[in-house]
């Protein structure tokens, strides 16, 4: 890239994050065949990525981008800090293995003539997890919010052709999306009337300066809710159940991971600035009562895990209780914490994508549903799937010399440091109940015989996102420095707990 | 050559063995002398590696860093080179014993126990070896992974649930108690190296140390203090090469050493902090030695009573540790390597004898001393050196141990500790003494082979070692750098 | 700025009533229209809470009559009521996606009450994951 255009993109990248996938997404709708929209999409993803990565450089600068030159309060703006930059990067990459390896999924369970459809309605989701991440502004985030459910219910419910169970859980989608975009609607309106403003630097101006900030607060709090639905943390992932077990495994593998980052990171930030703007001793309430929440959701969804039947359901709930984790990292609120959580999500995106993929791999031909017995013998099977997905089992963990470590490592170190007990033991007790569910794939994989007739894992186009996802699980478990670093920067720009 | 390139060669040579005895696994012949080749040169290795810390080239490898300010990093230290060495020896006692066992017994996957006992071991070596807390743990952790498949070697329902105790009580104490442990030690310090002198020294208060020490204790569960000894007795449904040497000696001198290098090392001056979590600690590792020898009494079958009197008999080490001066540290280091080789020995006996005649309890082993001389006077020197007996090896430990006690004004630990040999030696000597002096059996063999060199031959060595450990006291106390002069 | 002690206000508090009542049909109706009304009224809760919060005692819609100008008169703060709108608009493309997912689960199970579908689904899954 040229240095000119390197300035430009990265001068635009605010605008330009959203606008490759929503180009992508009618171009995509506009494509004759099904892989036309899908190289269409996947184009859009990666130049998310090339903007991202651009802005993601600067990332001691803030990126603003007054649309239309109107500044608030009259216009909105899209920004992107040092945490959207880290976080964009995180969705653009996984926004393109994941649909890269995902051709065969669509191509297998999507009607043929919805093939396009499909690929633009997942490039919408897409530029709605980018909205979250890049708006300035309160209502624009809702708008956006409600986008990315919508998109969501819609790909979902495309699977219905192939496996009827896909309709409710669209319909769960949907339902679910908009009662947490109602609330945080209703969360954006209280901020709004108790602070004049809707930009969210200016709520954060005005929040400083107030005497009374409860009410703003309560506002922040329950917007923060509505976005922790998207976030699929426990017991919040209902919606996540049908949408990646019983939708097609397209969605999960090409979304599944990504979008709950998106919530949780968009979360975070509306977390971070509610405490800022508390009282001390609300901080600590906060603070515990967020720790607290973490550690039961995690603990739930690993009893979940141990569980399931379903390879893409465990996989969910893997996930779920990941974010139990950096949920707690928040809430430890501090740049260690906060940091943590942010490297946390990473590996979290990154095992969880493998599961996804794994799962997209050994989808059956009948259904969406790919039982647990998937894995069985698999070891003898697919010697390189299972490493894959043994790597991202570790790191799950938090075993030593995978990502996954370093982070729990963070984490714990931050909540010993803020003296959160709970949430110590809510990241111990779930790295240990995470043995026993990874404990019991590593059985089926290792331990058991393949089924006589069990189908070759179809790995053509998933391969490459799979390799590149292990490789970083070993690689940032050797060493640490280039994932840690980025997450510390990152959460450099989050302003936590410093208000007052 | 310099030392860095030796101690990697040592630290990787397990890879290399696990893969010959893989390669060979179709040709028992090879195999088993491929196996044999490479646990003495693994063991010559080590003592190479000794010689050359003794000459001062001391050697340092950091293959990864992890933690930004922790690498996966070794550096051999003279008690953790010790307890190397002496698993590496063993291992090459126990290469021999277990190509004879696995034959005699018929076993049907002999390669892959053979594998992981290889990798096992050399997963201690590296543990002992460790230059900081966080490559420790990990070793320990790998090695406790590495071992777990040897407790379910034969398969079945009660055998994978006792394979699931072992797995759940030492990964789990080790994921839930010595994680949080060494995070908060790298709160306190900022760091996790083994420093001599400690390096929580001057960093922590009376009641954190207490409960860091705590949980340091019970976090190393393989060092079998109760109540999370349970692990060693479902071991011992692991073949006996295996149970003797891997879980026996290994498994739990890595937990003892992890508790001597925790106390010499990461707390050093620090201990003195701990002064309710100390005298408490070692009442539970001396009053539950004593009790863990009763409990051996009552068992009958061999395997389960060698265990508790194991989980007896390293406690010693325990206790050394939390007493914590030097000649006490001493004392425990030296137990790692009088209990190795006796409780090696021990087993080999145990498992020729069922691999020979098929039996498997203590009341039947009256007499056999007859038939299997040399395999019994082995058990003999051996149970009495790991009971303390003088002038057995074992002797040593006991009198280093009551002289550290005594020197840290402990008197009541002295009692403690002698009450404690008594109990073990009730639970082996008499046994010993039945199975020599008792009515002959007529016709103890299953086999027609009888006694096979491959069996008989590393019980004997084990057994005059106990005896011969005897003129390496001097050197080995050097070594350590204590002097043993009062 | 206004303080929460406005919520105090009765408006307020039958809207947040409604909403409520809403968010309840739409977390638990076992109809599955039920459950889309219920997410209805949450939504038209919203609009109708932005609106209130920007109407003044005695203040005019803010339409500017053609010919006039804006000095001296009081109009209530039309931000509220743009973003009313965005919500009503967002909130109609999600009824009318749930409405059309509505419409194809009626013709795939053959009902549209909640348990019987998810005992159906249930089924399904027990015979994958059979053995």
């Amino acid at each position: 890239m040229s240095g000119a255009l390197f300035d430009f993109v990265r001068a635009n990248a605010p605008i330009l994050v959203l606008l490759a996938p929503l180009v992508a997404m009618a171009g995509a709708a506009l494509s004759p065949s099904g892989r036309g929209a899908w190289a269409i999409v996947l184009l859009g993803a990666a130049a998310l990525t090339a903007a991202a990565l651009a802005a993601a450089i600067g990332y001691d600068q803030r990126l603003s981008d007054p649309l239309g030159g109107w500044n608030a309060p009259l216009g909105v703006a899209l920004r992107i800090d040092g945490l959207s930059a880290y976080a964009l990067v995180l969705i653009g990459v996984f926004a393109m293995l994941g649909i890269g390896g995902g051709l065969g999924a669509l191509r297998d369970e999507i009607d043929r003539e919805r093939q396009p459809l499909a690929a633009a309605a997942t490039s919408a989701a897409l530029a709605g997890a980018v909205g979250l991440l890049v708006a300035g502004d309160l209502f624009v985030l809702f708008a956006f919010l409600q986008w990315m459910w919508i998109a969501l219910g819609a790909l979902t419910a495309m699977g219905a052709e192939h496996d009827r169970r896909a309709g409710p859980a669209a319909l769960n989608v949907v339902i679910v999306g908009a009662i947490g975009t109602g609330l945080f609607g209703f969360g954006a309106a209280l901020v709004f009337m108790s602070t004049g403003a809707a930009d969210l630097d200016q709520v954060s101006g005005v929040l400083s300066a107030a005497e009374d900030t409860r009410s703003a607060s309560a506002g922040l709090g329950l917007m923060a809710a509505g976005l922790a639905m998207a976030a699929g943390l426990a017991p919040l992932h209902a919606w996540a159940v049908g949408a990646f077990s019983r939708g097609p495994a397209w969605s999960a593998v090409a979304l599944g991971a990504l979008l709950p980052a998106a919530g949780a990171i968009a979360a975070g930030r509306l977390v971070a600035l509610a405490a800022s703007a508390l009282a001390p001793g609300l901080q600590h309430g906060l603070s515990l009562g967020l720790s607290l929440l973490g550690a039961v959701g995690a603990l739930a969804a690993s009893a979940q895990a141990m569980a399931a039947r379903d390879f893409r359901r465990f996989a969910v709930y893997a996930g779920a209780a990941q974010a139990g984790c950096v949920a707690i990292g928040f809430s430890a609120a501090s740049a260690g914490g906060v940091s943590g959580a942010l490297f946390q999500l990473a590996n979290q995106t990154v095992s969880i994508f493998i599961l996804y993929a794994a799962a997209a791999a050994l989808r059956s031909e009948s259904g969406a549903g790919a039982p647990m017995q998937v894995l069985q013998g698999l070891g003898k099977r697919a010697p390189f799937l299972s490493l894959a997905i043994s790597a991202a089992l570790l790191s799950l963990i938090g075993a030593p010399m995978t990502a996954g470590f370093l982070s729990r490592w963070s984490l714990l170190q931050a909540t010993f440091e803020a003296r959160i007990w709970w949430g110590a033991a809510g990241i111990i007790l779930s790295s240990l109940a995470s043995v026993i569910f990874a404990a019991r794939a590593f059985e089926r994989m290792y331990l058991r015989a393949p089924a006589p007739d069990a189908p070759r894992p179809r790995t053509t186009y998933l391969a490459p996102g799979l390799f590149i996802a292990a490789v970083m699980i070993i690689a940032f478990g050797f060493d640490g420095a280039a994932p840690l670093h980025a997450a510390d920067a990152a959460a450099g720009s989050l302003n936590w707990g410093g208000g007052r | 050559m310099n030392a860095d390139l030796l101690l990697l060669i040592f630290l990787l040579a397990p890879i290399g063995h696990a893969m010959a005895i893989g390669a060979a696994a179709r040709a028992p012949a090879l195999r088993d002398g491929a196996n044999i080749v490479i646990a003495f040169a693994y063991a010559w290795l080590a003592f190479v590696l000794v010689n050359w810390h003794q000459a001062g080239a001391q050697g340092y490898v950091a293959l990864a860093r992890p933690l930004p300010t922790a690498d996966f990093a070794f550096a051999p230290e003279p008690i953790g080179l010790t307890a190397a060495a002496t698993f590496a020896a063993l291992g090459a006692l126990n290469a021999p014993f277990a190509g004879g066992f696995f034959r005699a017994m018929q076993d049907k996957a002999p390669a892959r126990a053979q594998v992981l006992i290889a990798l096992s071991v050399g997963l201690g070596c590296a543990a002992a070896l460790a230059a900081n807390l966080f490559t420790f743990l990990l070793c320990y952790q790998a090695m406790i992974v590495a071992s777990f498949p040897l407790v379910a070697h034969y398969g079945g329902p009660e055998i994978r649930r006792a394979g699931q105790i072992y797995f759940g009580i030492l990964l789990t104490a080790s994921v839930a108690l010595l994680l949080p442990a060494m995070a908060w030690t790298h709160g306190l310090a900022g760091r996790l190296d083994f420093i001599a002198g400690g390096l929580l020294a001057g960093k922590i208060g009376p009641g954190e140390a207490d409960v860091l020490l705590a949980l340091f204790v019970f976090g190393f569960a393989s060092a079998g203090l109760a109540p999370l000894h349970l692990w060693l007795p479902a071991a011992m449904r692991a073949p006996a090469p295996a149970a003797g040497l891997v879980h026996a000696v290994v498994v739990a001198s890595v937990g003892a050493l992890g508790l001597i290098k925790v106390s010499l090392l990461i707390f050093g001056e620090a201990m003195s902090q701990a002064s309710i979590a100390r005298p408490v600690l070692i009442v539970i590792a001396l009053g539950g030695s004593i009790l863990a020898s009763l409990i051996a009494l009552s068992k009958d079958e061999l395997k389960p009573r060698l265990a508790y009197a194991t989980i007896a008999q390293i406690a010693l080490c325990s206790a050394g540790a939390m007493i914590a001066t030097p000649v006490a540290l001493f004392a425990a280091s030296f137990q790692i390597v009088a209990h190795g080789l006796g409780k090696t020995s021990l087993y080999f006996t145990a498992g020729a004898v069922e691999a020979l005649t098929g039996r498997t309890r203590a009341s039947e082993l009256t007499g056999l001393g007859k038939r299997m001389p040399w395999a019994f006077a082995a058990f003999a020197l051996a149970a009495l050196s790991v009971s303390c007996v003088p002038p057995l090896a074992g002797a040593w430990s006991l009198l280093w141990l009551v002289a550290g006690a005594a020197r840290a004004d402990m008197m009541w630990v002295v009692a403690l500790i002698l009450a404690s040999c008594v109990a073990s030696f009730a639970t082996l000597g008499p046994l010993a003494g039945r199975a020599i002096f008792g009515p002959a059996p007529s016709h103890p063999f299953v086999r027609p082979d009888a006694a096979s060199v491959l069996l008989i031959l590393p019980v004997a060595i084990g057994g005059a070692a106990c005896l011969g450990l005897l003129f390496l006291i001097d050197p080995l106390s050097r070594f350590l750098g204590v002097r043993l002069s009062p | 700025m206004v303080s929460l002690q406005i919520l105090a206000g009765l408006p307020y508090a039958l809207i947040v009533a409604f909403a409520l009542i809403g968010a309840g049909l739409a977390a638990s109706a076992p109809n599955l229209l039920k459950r889309i009304v219920g997410v209805a009224m949450i939504w038209t809760a919203l609009a109708l809470f932005l609106v209130a919060s920007g109407v003044l005692a005695g203040a005019e819609a803010p339409i500017l009559p053609p010919g006039q100008g804006a000095f001296g008169k009081v109009f209530s703060n039309p931000l509220q009521q743009s973003f009313a709108r965005a919500v009503l608009i967002a909130g109609a493309a999600g009824l009318i996606l749930a409405l059309a997912i509505v419409v194809r689960i009626r013709e795939a199970y053959g009902s549209i009450e909640g348990d019987a579908i998810e005992a159906a689904d249930r089924a399904q899954d027990d015979t994958e994951n059979e053995a």
